[in-house]
């Protein structure tokens, strides 16, 4: 599943997220907006992966993973914002340590300073086309705005 | 993205824009750029930025950009920034960025570009094939143990020459002699260690290169001269990195430095610029930390800088000294260092900015005291890149420091549309460019459209005095990841 050209909103999760690349000079970033902070999480998790495995435009199917894996991972932060940067470095520290790409994620405990989950990882048939440096603080955002989410990120790549 | 009232800026000269201490700015921004690129810059987040670093605690002088400044995230790319530890001044991860010592390193050569000519396309199979390249790129069969991680944390690019990897000769031509000291690898977490086993002598991915390339141009032939740049010649220029070991540094710290920002009451305009007083403990872990990255780094380039000269040497039946291949120089564009600026000691961040020391500065290389220090302007894949000097009026107005490279100007998004249905290889072959790549997708990330001119960058450096032009260099050949 891409995440579009920049400026235009679309899905990137079964559960109804909305992610909208955003257009920065030198990095990678997007912003998304979704019902629960399930689907805010896991939609910020498949942004994340789409870049690092190049689909953004890429309608193409992809090749099925050669193997599949699951983990448990924990996090905290001080507010919405540092939990969901938390998420996805330990997400990106499995990329980079183990070469393994979110698939899905199973909240058994998620508020906005907290979360406990079991994620569905692969080993890609497909090189990562992208390297990311890091998730930044930079612009940085995530908020509740009536009753959706709204989160915006920005990666270092 | 910024929702702020549009910042008051005031032009001093034909190169210099103010921006007058306004809002909550501590001093004034000062950015080094032509109208054109001023124009270019209008409404941009690096003007936003430049501001937002204005308004660090202890921070002195001025926030600066350089002419090839655009949009980072904290601190602006083509950024520099000095703070003053006795008032209250901070080191910012932000200001140093996530690449710590992502630096470039030049080798001269006596080889004459046309005789390269024919053996160039093997030679850069060769380099594709003997240098790792590409995303999280490692080597399969070179790996280091923990300890010798270590080991290469404390003794940076000496550690390579140690085992063979070069001679003591380039140390002598390194910043800092290829050794920051105080690094400390107790600082640098497991995760970091690990992530750097098996990248040592790897060039990875984004704007990261190896170009061999010919002096096509002299500005200064004396200084041409004593830099062994003769009109012709052949050279190599290598830009790298800590790889991953230095991100996960940054990342560490960053984490960090946002609790030490509401330990010490430090209000931030960008949570990005987290940073903790220079006098910290924070600060110190961080230092030494970010220290033993920019060893790693200067370790990297001297692994790579190797294999090319092997390549060089299995390619022409020569060894590497009969070829000329010694080093001119390594030097840092994303680091934080202590510096005496007017008697004052102060930490001087550099983020896409090179140091530019004058002639005489105590912390030249001897055989460059006399000279001032090297600097090196990487440009685009397809145009030209430029050695400069350090001066005194960038000793005066930029604590040392000039540009660092031509700039991006075009998104990685609009970079890669633009490249669409295009035969690139085609195309740079057209131009006389051998290039290989591990991936075709960065190639078209990185297209030279994408960039700023860089000899556009290089002339406002030159004219505003805060570098001096001295040799300009053409691609033959280009090593992406």
């Amino acid at each position: 599943m891409g995440i579009g050209a920049a400026g235009a909103w679309r899905n990137v999760d079964k559960e109804a997220a909305m992610i909208r690349p955003l257009d920065h000079t030198a990095d990678v970033g997007f912003e998304l907006v979704a019902d629960t902070l399930e689907a805010l999480f896991s939609g910020a998790a498949r942004g994340m992966f789409a870049l690092i495995e190049g689909v953004e435009e890429d309608q193409e199917p992809q090749p099925a993973d050669m193997a599949r894996t699951s983990i448990g991972i924990a996090c905290t932060g001080d507010d919405l914002a540092e939990l969901l940067v938390a998420w996805l470095r330990e997400l990106l520290w499995l990329h980079d340590d183990r070469a393994l790409v979110f698939r899905d994620a199973h909240f058994q405990w998620l508020d906005e300073r907290a979360l406990r989950a079991r994620v569905e990882l692969a080993v890609a048939s497909r090189s990562p086309v992208r390297e990311i440096k890091g998730v930044t603080y930079h612009g940085l955002m995530a908020r509740r705005s009536g009753s959706r989410l709204h989160a915006r990120i920005i990666f270092d790549v | 993205m910024s929702d702020q009232p549009a910042l008051e800026l005031r032009r001093l000269d034909e190169f210099r824009w103010l921006i007058p201490r306004q809002g909550r700015m501590r001093v004034d921004g000062l950015i080094f750029a032509s109208e054109a690129m001023m124009h270019e810059l209008h409404g941009d987040e690096a003007v936003r930025q430049v501001a937002n670093v204005a308004c660090l605690p202890g921070i002195t002088g001025r926030s600066i950009g350089m002419p090839d400044i655009h949009w980072g995230y904290g601190f602006a790319i083509g950024g520099v920034a000095a703070f003053d530890a006795e008032q209250g001044g901070v080191v910012s991860p932000g200001g140093v960025g996530y690449d710590i010592n992502c630096g470039v390193r030049l080798l001269r050569s006596r080889i004459d570009a046309t005789t390269l000519e024919p053996v160039l396309p093997r030679l850069m199979d060769r380099l594709l094939r003997d240098i790792p390249a590409g995303v999280g790129a490692g080597h399969e069969h070179f790996r280091l143990s923990d300890e010798d991680v270590r080991s290469v944390l404390r003794e940076g690019a000496g550690w390579a020459v140690s085992r063979g990897f070069g001679t003591a000769a380039d140390l002598e031509h390194i910043e800092a002699g290829g050794r920051l000291p105080d690094a400390d690898p107790d600082a640098v977490s497991e995760r970091a260690r690990k992530r750097g086993r098996d990248q040592l002598g790897t060039v990875g991915s984004g704007n990261h290169f190896i170009e061999i390339g010919c002096v096509d141009q002299v500005f200064d032939a004396a200084a041409a001269d004593r830099l062994g740049l003769a009109p012709g010649t052949v050279t190599v220029l290598i830009h790298s990195g800590s790889r991953g070991l230095g991100y996960q540094v940054c990342d560490d710290s960053l984490v960090i430095m946002q609790q030490a920002a509401r330990t010490y009451g430090i209000e931030l305009p960008d949570r990005q610029l987290a940073c903790a007083p220079l006098h910290s403990p924070e600060a110190t872990h961080y230092f030494g930390a970010m220290n033993a990255a920019a060893n790693y780094a200067f370790a990297n380039r001297q692994m790579m800088a190797h294999r090319v000269r092997e390549a060089f040497e299995q390619e022409l039946r020569l060894s590497w000294s009969d070829l000329g291949m010694g080093l001119v120089y390594d030097v840092a564009h994303n680091i934080a260092k202590w510096e005496t600026h007017d008697g004052r000691r102060l930490c001087v961040h550099r983020k896409g900015a090179t140091r530019a020391f004058p002639p005489g500065h105590a912390e030249l290389a001897p055989a460059y005291r006399d000279l001032g220090q090297p600097v090196l302007i990487p440009g685009d894949m397809a145009r030209y890149s430029f050695v400069l000097l350090g001066t005194e009026r960038a000793y005066r107005e930029t604590f040392g420091s000039t540009c660092h490279g031509a700039g991006r100007r075009m998104s990685r998004t609009k970079a890669k549309r633009s490249a669409r249905d295009r035969n690139l290889h085609a195309e740079f072959r057209a131009l006389g460019i051998e290039v290989r790549a591990s991936s075709f997708a960065t190639v078209a990330e990185e297209i030279p459209e994408a960039y700023k001119d860089v000899a556009d960058v290089v002339d406002v450096v030159d004219r505003a005095g805060i570098g001096r032009k001295v040799a300009r260099l053409r691609p033959l050949g280009v090593l992406k990841g």
